[in-house]
């Protein structure tokens, strides 16, 4: 999933000021399984802002609302939410960076009478998974050239510092990475898993440079199934 | 103790919307120990005491007052 924190509460509050009428827009996807703009946060961001504002003496009108996904269109058509959404004077989007510009452009296609302006309330961080309860870690860069059959599962473009495709390098030291004593080495994880699914002879070898044109190096990507397209 | 982690995220809560954390805390007291639940009942009233009363209560309650006069 999409991972993320809520930028500090001062961040958002200097962001919001200016306005009277504040939608807080949370997302009930990845952002909410990782506890950061789902329902529950939402709500949260929306009191804790009419009570500091209030507590200020300012007069502000801040709602909560919520939608499935902001990165779809179709979660977001429904008339009596764009009635909301054109109410509000800014939408304070707590989803990831791809559901902010997303709501944005789709308001903003959808309403015509006027600008709606679109802010986000978190910073992105990484596509990652759950660990544990609470922990979350970064486990693809989505380079668009998957490696993971050769590496037992294990992804050398992400969770090794250099992303190195014949591991490990000098930095190595009891399994733990030369960057930080705390970060696995990820050619020492990848060792140990293939040596378990007795597959070591396929890092024996030399894997040659990546083409970084199909990830983000190759500038902004698109993807398109010509069967699905309308 | 995930309740001692929440009360301390509902503190961090409290101070930045400007009421104050120090009017939330948490404390482990056993059910025989009396005397250390009379004891911190004090200490949470002498601060209550020192703080005053919510803001944001009071600025609501003079908003109120204006609005019907």
């Amino acid at each position: 999933m999409i991972t993320a924190d809520r930028k500090p509460f001062e961040e958002i509050k200097e962001s919001v000021k200016d306005y009277e009428k504040i939608m807080v827009l949370g997302c009930e996807t990845c952002v909410a399984v990782c506890q950061a703009g789902g329902e529950k946060e939402a709500e949260i961001l929306a009191s804790e802002l009419r009570l500091a504002f209030g507590n200020e003496g300012k007069k502000i009108e801040v709602n909560d609302e919520l939608v499935v996904r902001q990165c779809d269109d179709e979660f977001m058509a429904d008339p009596a939410f764009l009635e909301k959404v054109k109410e509000a004077d800014i939408i304070l989007s707590i989803a990831c960076g791809v559901g902010v510009q997303h709501a944005c452009n789709y308001f903003n296609r959808v309403i015509k009478d006027k600008p709606i302006r679109v802010i986000p309330g978190l910073n992105t961080t990484f596509m990652g998974a759950n660990i544990d309860v609470g922990l979350w870690e970064e486990r693809c860069l989505g380079c668009g050239d998957c490696v993971l059959e050769k590496t037992g599962g294990i992804c050398p473009i992400t969770r090794c510092a250099k992303s190195l495709l014949n591991g490990p390098c000098g930095g190595s030291s009891n399994g733990k990475c030369e960057i930080n004593k705390e970060l696995d080495c990820a050619w020492h994880l990848i060792i140990e898993r293939l040596e378990t699914l007795s597959e070591l002879d396929r890092i024996k070898p030399i894997e040659m440079y990546k083409d970084w044109r199909s990830s983000h190096s190759g500038g902004p990507r698109k993807r398109v199934r010509e069967d699905l397209r309308l | 103790m995930r309740a001692a982690k929440r009360v301390a995220y509902t503190k961090k809560l409290l101070d930045e919307v400007g009421l104050g954390g120090e009017r939330l805390d948490f404390f482990h007291i056993a059910a025989s120990e009396a005397p250390m639940f009379a004891e911190t009942v004090k200490i949470m009233t002498e601060r209550a005491k020192e703080l005053g009363p919510n803001p944001y209560r009071i600025k609501l309650q003079q908003e109120s007052k204006k609005d019907k006069e």
